[in-house]
């Protein structure tokens, strides 16, 4: 009975590892395509007049809390950013740091009466500013209440049809909007589109915005840039063209506002509130049986400081598991629905069985053939083919990925650079996988615990944000 | 030991499979230094042709005597990107000057020739440097590729058709743009104006009626870039009989665009329309043309249900160019309901903030 049991559990974790490597495999070969596609039209853009008076006008959110080392270098690279009409409203909520008094000082704040349109129930705001400097700068001060929270009150707030939601750590690309808006008018049944979001940790920046992509020293950063490549930029653009996209980026992502306020906008409470509102938009547009698409826009068009140290990390990766697991539990209807078309067959089982689960299932393999092999209930023969799996595959994917980078966006170049991620997409899969998979269980657990969520502070080195 | 290991089956293909594997991952390596290699060298063509072609481009633009160095077959391409971008972005006497040192370069044959190439994107570069040449001759080809290609490279063809000869282009282009709801409408309005209102005649409205009239309200916002006489008629008789929201909400902003003072009177009975989105659209026609008599209505209206309808009350009646700062404090002051002080109150701030002069 014990060895059947045994027997079992060694070919679960063997079919798993496989299957969940060759599933990664699989859609980096479909990003591959679609990338290549995408290039190509990318190559007309340049030449194709637009009539900017018809560029749908779009609201820029920034929630902030704390952000007193990076807020002002942030708005002044929006203040630059080319699109033909467009307002930013910062949402400062309930800072406990300088941010508030700093955007008053440096933007010439001044408090005008509150009023608009509230849709959404928000935490109470304290005041509305206006800057007298730059017309298109507005900014709400209100009570802490949570990322969700101050991203509802900014959707309360916003004048224009089309709101874009971006962390105040970004750096946007000049034409990062003119980019992310073209999906929506393309194709008119598109709700919501992600921009990619690449590491700028290594990278020169001035004035907020970025003149040369570099790599860290850092080993633990270079490792996140060959994970974000692999699984949060080639890992989505797979999805896309099946429109299963399930996670869109907080750190930059465009909606359109009926639609997000017609499925309730985001959701308090939860630390995933970006990927919570792409699966209900999912959820709830499929039963309504409407036509949408939720689309990528694979372009490097923002920048994001990615944690240096191991701590900031952690808590990180704990955060991002428990978005996953709440925005998956609370859109469980979702889960094999009759109108769930591929998102409920194909695209919400992945994330539950492999981006959700998987930590816990690679964890326990792990610990399984480990202590099976001293304790001797597991052949060296099943040990080697799971660690050659696990690792062989694990790394394949990651050198996949490079290579696709290479041949699409080819934004490290230099054989140095290259050899230098090639070096990192190895290594990464001896230790630094296994923690990060480590973290994420924490994660799962904390996500079926149930514990309470928080503002997804990070600490943060700023240093791009400092003038030159 | 080691020997029996080997003959292991279940170790020999592990062997295999992680051999294969970092065989793969050296490979995948290779190729994406070689690619990367390759795209540094595009890269670098691309940049000697700038070089040594944009001060060629720029005095050339200026009308100075130049120059011409040879255009080598690897540098055609690179060469007419960069001489398209300069056409798209320069107007007048510039452009015919690079127009002139186009034609001594030869580039409408290359362009002619280009046109058969297998990939789109030679053949779209060749179309739209044929437009800027205004060269006639392939005409019927690139009409061709307009009715038969829906994509990128048809829109192209349609730009080029009509840089080539607007007036006879105006038929061949505007009903396809009318019906190919995929286009993005910032494009077709950017055919539409390059077209010019002469040109589009009557067509843009005969493609509104007859499109299906989920299409009208997309479409009745391009009016404004047709014949004003054509549009205005249409648009006025819409309004008068219409009963769709949607298509009454366009016919607004089309009034807007088109500055029509005489649609006052309609404008003034959808002020109180039971739809929110022609209500709005109705203050923000009335906005500009507003008198001294739909000061009323304004204030009216600051009492709406809908915020939106409040809101823009509020900025046309700050706006308005007949009224002071102390009458809109006037105003402010007598009103009752309490959204419509705040949408007040908010326009004012609003209006001092951009213009601090405002007394």
């Amino acid at each position: 009975m014990a060895i059947g049991i045994v027997t079992v559990l060694q070919y679960f974790f063997l079919a798993y590892t496989l299957a969940i490597g060759l599933a990664y495999l699989l859609l980096n070969l479909i990003a591959l395509f679609a990338v290549r596609n995408y290039m190509g039209e990318q190559r007309y853009d340049t030449f194709l007049q637009t009539f900017s008076d018809f560029e749908p006008p779009i609201s820029i959110l920034v929630p902030a809390y704390n952000e007193e080392l990076t807020i002002e270098s942030t708005v002044r690279s929006l203040l630059q950013l080319s699109y033909s009409n467009y307002e930013i409203i910062v949402i400062n909520d309930g800072s406990t740091d300088n941010t508030m008094p700093l955007l008053i000082d440096k933007f010439g704040l001044l408090r005008i009466p509150e009023s608009y349109s509230r849709k959404l129930e928000t935490k109470p705001v304290r005041g509305f500013y206006l800057s007298t400097v730059y017309p298109n700068l507005k900014v709400i001060d209100k009570e802490n209440g949570g990322k969700a929270d101050a991203l509802n009150a900014g959707l309360n707030a916003a004048m224009y049809p089309m709101f874009c939601s971006i962390d105040s750590d970004s750096i946007l690309e000049r034409n990062s909007l003119r980019r992310v808006i073209r999906p929506f008018l393309n194709d008119p049944r598109t709700v919501a589109a992600g921009g990619t979001i690449r590491i700028v940790n290594g990278s020169e920046v001035r004035e907020g915005h970025l003149l040369r992509a570099g790599l860290p020293s850092n080993l633990l950063e270079r490792f996140q840039i060959i994970e974000y490549l692999r699984a949060f930029l080639f890992g989505r653009i797979g999805w896309t063209p099946i429109n299963c996209l399930m996670v869109l980026s907080g750190a930059f992502s465009l909606f359109r506002k009926d639609k997000v306020i017609e499925v309730g906008g985001y959701k308090t409470g939860t630390v995933g509130e970006d990927m919570e509102l792409v699966v209900r938009l999912h959820r709830l547009l499929r039963s309504k049986g409407e036509q949408y698409r939720i689309t990528f826009v694979p372009d490097p068009i923002c920048w994001t400081e990615a944690p240096a140290d191991l701590a900031t990390l952690r808590k990180q990766r704990i955060r991002w598991q428990r978005g996953l697991g709440e925005s998956l539990a609370l859109n469980l209807g979702l889960l094999f629905h009759p109108r769930g078309g591929l998102v409920g067959w194909v695209a919400f089982p992945f994330m539950l069985a492999f981006e959700f689960l998987g930590p816990l299932v690679e964890i326990a393999g792990y610990i399984f053939v480990t202590i099976g092999l001293v304790l001797g209930f597991v052949s060296y023969r099943i040990a080697l083919l799971f660690f050659a799996l696990a690792v062989g595959l694990g790394v394949l994917i990651s050198v996949v990925s490079l290579l696709i980078e290479e041949i699409s966006f080819h934004i490290y170049g230099g054989v140095r650079q290259i050899l230098g991620l090639f070096i990192a997409a190895v290594l990464e899969n001896f230790g630094y996988r296994q923690l990060i998979s480590w973290w994420r269980l924490q994660g799962v657990l904390g996500s079926l615990l149930g514990r309470r969520s928080e503002w997804g502070q990070m600490k943060r080195l700023g240093n791009w944000a400092r003038p030159a | 030991m080691f020997q029996s290991l080997f003959h292991d089956p279940l170790i020999r293909a592990v062997v295999v499979f992680t051999g294969s594997l970092a065989f793969t991952a050296l490979a995948t390596l290779f190729l994406a230094v070689t690619w990367s290699f390759l795209a540094h060298l595009k890269e670098e063509r691309s940049r000697l042709v700038q070089k040594r072609w944009l001060p060629v481009l720029a005095e050339s633009a200026a009308g100075l005597p130049v120059h011409l160095p040879t255009l080598g077959p690897m540098d055609e391409e690179p060469f007419l990107v960069l001489w398209n971008h300069f056409q798209e972005s320069l107007v007048g006497q510039a452009r015919s000057n690079l127009i002139d040192l186009g034609v001594r370069l030869g580039i409408e044959r290359k362009a002619k020739r280009m046109l058969r190439a297998r990939s789109g994107f030679t053949r779209a570069l060749a179309i739209m440097t044929l437009g800027h040449l205004k060269d006639e001759s392939e005409w019927e080809t690139i009409a061709d590729i307009v009715e038969k290609n829906e994509s990128i490279e048809g829109y192209i063809a349609a730009q080029a058709l009509v840089r080539i000869d607007p007036k006879r282009a105006a038929p061949v282009v505007v009903p396809l743009a009318a019906k190919r709801t995929f286009w993005p409408q910032e494009r077709v309005a950017a055919i539409l104006k390059n077209l010019g209102p002469e040109n589009i005649g009557d067509l843009l409205v005969r493609a509104v009626q007859e499109a299906p009239r989920e299409a009208w309200p997309r479409l009745i916002r391009l009016l404004h870039l047709s014949n004003r006489e054509q549009a205005l008629a249409f648009v006025r008789r819409l309004l008068a009989i219409e009963q769709d929201p949607e298509i009454l909400a366009a016919c607004l902003v089309a009034v807007r665009q088109l500055g029509d003072n005489e649609s006052i009177q309609a404008v003034r009975s959808l002020l109180f329309h039971p739809s929110w989105q022609v209500r709005v659209q109705a203050v923000n026609a009335l906005a500009v043309m507003a008198t001294r008599q739909d000061l009323d209505r304004l204030v009216r209206l600051l009492s709406d249900d809908n915020w939106w309808v409040r809101y823009r009350s509020a900025q046309a009646i700050v706006w308005l160019p007949f009224l002071k700062k102390a009458d809109v404090e006037k105003i402010r002051s007598g009103l009752n309901d309490r959204y419509g002080r705040d949408s007040l109150e908010r326009s004012i701030a609003e209006r001092q903030t951009r213009d601090p002069t405002w007394q």
